[in-house]
């Protein structure tokens, strides 16, 4: 019987054996046998792609390290970009601590035109490069794509689209600091910014400036009106102490909101977005004259005295000297 | 021994019946159940402001026999788009009502122009001495002040109440 299973034992081995050398490695798919390459929008797809902010890709190319090494990188874009679009020239990796480390591999990237390009510096098979689209003044409400392309040294390349992506209509203003007593007028009429702050010295220096103040802004040490905003129709009774610089007659409307967090105005906090659509379909019967007791994360809708604007107004900070406020601007 | 179990299985069930067709409430036109209960009275009044936050200032003051409700409102804030809340007790309803989608309503009507004497605000509240001074002076209320009548969970009983506001003094 013992013999018996020894039998056994030694016949099973035998088998296993035989079975365990059994066949070489097999990759799964097709092995890379050529230059190859891939792209990803970094900024986040519902995001809207305000003028002068950018757009972020990661483009990542590769070839078998016995067929070459890369050399060089570009980018076509349909609207060429404003100043400061380029080619990040280092490929990044992820340490075991999770941050990202960046290993340089190429010059400083070149643009003319829509064309932005780059020469590969270093002995490489494989990077990813990060290419930050700033979003021009002349791409404003239209569509914007790209073409992402690469060269080896076997003369091989590749080509991968991105696109189209819609940008935006509105302009954003971010981090306007409003004081009662000095940097109190807000107008939402200047051709390049969302808002622009008047102070008393600069109307002092051009009284025409009046006309084009669309709301006044004051501080109260009354909990009930706190920090105000006031257009030129307000009540005097909920406006003590304020006193109106002579020409302001705008009828601006507002109102009032309450925890409409915009991640773009709130400095990348949140996840919500106000986009055109937004300004478009808001109903402002329901608006008026004045708001009080404004606080941190509160808001407001404005509509200009003549509708020609709309705006978003984010209350970054309120404290004691005043508040910061970040806008973003549509015009109807 | 299976008798008694049978018998138990019988009485149980007979019990369930009882207790499954007691009684069939019927369900008035808005879909909510028409009950025994004739209590009739508003328990809370709340007013929003167009930020969904509320614009009151302490308690509201509710009175029953008089069917007067009061919102104290911190001063300044506009009444042409706010947002009504009522609480009822239990089974009973409001008319007309308030929408639950865009209930903006216009309650500048509501608002009781009142001169206040010592003793009508402590700490930023009102005192029960202004809500009972203004209940006892029904005339100086104002004629556009909004109206809801409230219905009993029997649908027999129906109360109008006036709902007033009250602006605060500025603090």
């Amino acid at each position: 019987m013992k013999l018996k299973n020894r039998y056994v034992v030694l016949l099973f081995a035998l088998g296993f054996l035989g079975m365990g050398c059994n066949d070489d490695m097999v990759l799964i798919g097709d092995p890379v046998t050529a230059l190859n390459n891939d792209c990803i929008k970094r900024s986040l797809p519902v995001a809207p792609n305000l003028i002068g902010q950018e757009i972020e890709f990661a483009y990542a190319m590769a070839l078998p390290e016995e067929l070459g090494n890369l050399t060089s990188a570009q980018v076509v874009a349909s609207i060429p970009g404003g100043a400061g679009t380029y080619f990040d020239p280092n490929s990044y990796y992820t340490n075991a601590s999770g941050e990202d480390v960046a290993v340089l591999v190429a010059s400083e990237s070149q643009t003319s035109g829509g064309t932005t390009s780059i020469q590969f510096s270093a002995d490489t098979c494989a990077a990813t490069l990060r290419f930050y689209y700033i979003i021009p003044e002349e791409a404003r409400g239209k569509e914007v794509s790209f073409v992402f392309s690469v060269k080896a040294s076997n003369g091989q390349s590749a080509e991968y689209k991105m696109g189209p992506y819609k940008i935006s209509e509105m302009d954003m203003t971010r981090s306007l600091l409003l004081t009662s007593d000095e940097q109190c007028y807000i107008s939402f009429r200047g051709s390049s910014e969302a808002a622009v702050i008047y102070s008393k010295t600069d109307l002092d220096a051009d009284p025409s400036l009046a006309s084009q103040i669309d709301l006044v802004y004051a501080r109260h040490s009354s909990a009930d009106i706190s920090h105000a905003l006031y257009a030129a129709d307000a009540p005097e009774a909920y406006r003590p102490d304020v006193v109106f610089p002579s020409g302001f007659s705008s009828q601006t409307k507002m109102i009032k909101e309450y925890g409409l967090r915009d991640r773009q105005l709130s400095d990348l906090q949140y996840s919500h977005f106000i986009d055109d659509l937004d300004f478009e379909t808001i109903n402002m019967d329901r608006s008026t004259n004045y708001v009080l007791a404004l606080k941190e994360e509160a808001g407001v809708w404005v509509e200009t005295a003549d509708a020609s604007y709309r705006a978003f107004i984010f209350i970054n900070n309120a404290g004691s000297s005043g508040m910061t406020i970040s806008v973003k601007r549509y015009k109807m | 021994m299976k008798k008694t179990v049978n018998k138990l299985a019988i009485f149980s069930l007979l019990l369930l019946c009882s207790v499954a067709c007691s009684k069939d409430f019927p369900v008035d036109e808005d879909g909510l159940l028409i009950t025994d209960r004739a209590e009739c009275y508003v328990s809370n009044f709340e007013l929003l402001d167009t930020d969904h936050q509320t614009i009151r200032v302490g308690n509201s003051y509710i009175d029953t026999v008089a069917q007067v409700a009061i919102a104290y409102v911190r001063f300044g804030t506009s009444l042409t788009d706010v947002w009504p809340q009522v609480s009822l007790v239990e089974d009973a309803k409001l008319t007309p009502k308030i929408a639950t989608y865009n209930g903006w309503t216009d309650f500048s009507g509501s608002k009781l122009p009142i001169d206040f004497i010592e003793g009508d605000w402590s700490a930023g509240n009102a005192t029960d001495q202004l809500s009972e001074r203004i209940v006892a002076n029904p005339s100086a209320f104002p004629t556009a002040a909004k109206r809801y009548t409230v219905v009993s969970g029997n649908r027999k009983v129906q109360k109008e109440y006036v709902f007033l506001v009250v602006e605060r003094p500025m603090q």
